[in-house]
């Protein structure tokens, strides 16, 4: 009996190791698939992230030149309103004053809105470069 | 019963009990070996453990990174996404404003050749253009507003997650 009682503690005893040995195994295997994983997604956080940072002055900037542009077009629609109010009237004198305002805003208006055109095309076509 | 019958019956009696005192001899050896074999299995398996448990820990470790890589990830491309379409809204926007003072100036201009020409005065010509033009331009101002607004936002919150 206690030949037998040992045997089976000796038979227990290999499954318990053996269980061991595969869970270390199968705990190996899982790390090593979840390195890979991990620096894929890693690796394209971190490209992503120096693509973003690479064009954040672009991004700051073009806040505040649209935030600008803004104004511009807020001031050709007072000059426009103006222009109007002073045609219906009557005082031409009043409608020239806001048409000359007007047009001292085009060369500016024009400019700003081509530049912020550019940076923002360019900005766009770097941001396509992060779909996944 | 003779001696020699007797005899025998003590030899084989003895070789009985030689043989049982083997054979349980044997068995205690047996059970000693078994025991003292699975205690050093038992032993070698707490090492195994050991060895798992860094294993174990590193990979919950390694697969919370994953998951934060990849949500900081998603981020970053969704704001990205946001980003670019506001910057297309708000260029789009942009054109629609200038469009809309244009064909006010053209309203203006046609109302200005009108009093020109001689066939109305100056109030009656902007009267007969009428403020279409000026509305357009007032609500094309307004979109471009909001336009600005949402491009800021988004392109503040782009820079937030590009870290």
């Amino acid at each position: 009996m206690l030949a037998i009682a040992g045997a089976a503690f000796l038979v227990q005893s290999l499954r318990v190791h053996a269980d061991a040995r595969t869970d270390l195994t199968h705990a190996r295997r899982e790390l090593r698939t979840e390195r890979s994983t991990r620096s894929t997604a890693s690796a394209e956080l971190a490209k992503a992230r120096r693509v973003v940072r690479a064009i954040k002055p672009q991004l700051t900037a073009m806040a505040s030149d649209a935030a600008a542009l803004g104004t511009l077009d807020d001031q050709d629609l007072a000059a426009v309103q103006a222009a109007f109010a002073a045609g219906l009237a009557g005082d031409l004198s009043a409608y020239n004053i806001a048409v000359t305002q007007r047009s001292a805003l085009d060369g500016q208006h024009d400019a700003s809105l081509e530049e912020l055109r550019k940076t923002a095309n360019a900005v766009i076509g770097v941001l396509d470069t992060l779909r996944g | 019963m003779s001696q020699e019958t007797v005899a025998r019956r003590e030899r084989r009696h003895r070789r009985r009990s030689t043989t049982l005192l083997v054979v349980t001899i044997v068995a205690a050896v047996v059970a000693v070996a078994c025991v003292g074999a699975a205690v050093v299995v038992r032993a070698d398996s707490a090492d195994v453990r050991r060895q798992a448990e860094p294993v174990h820990r590193e990979l919950r470790d390694v697969a919370a990174n994953a998951v934060d890589a990849e949500r900081r990830l998603a981020t970053l491309r969704a704001s990205s996404r946001e980003a670019t379409s506001a910057l297309t809204a708000l260029l789009t926007a942009f054109a629609a404003q200038v469009d809309g003072a244009n064909q006010a100036v053209d309203a203006a201009n046609q109302a200005v050749d009108r009093y020109n020409n001689g066939q109305a005065s100056v109030g009656d010509a902007f009267r007969a253009v009428g403020d279409t033009a000026v509305v357009a331009v007032k609500e094309r101002t307004a979109a471009v507003d909001a336009a600005v607004a949402a491009a800021e936002s988004a392109l503040k919150a782009l820079a937030t997650a590009g870290g």
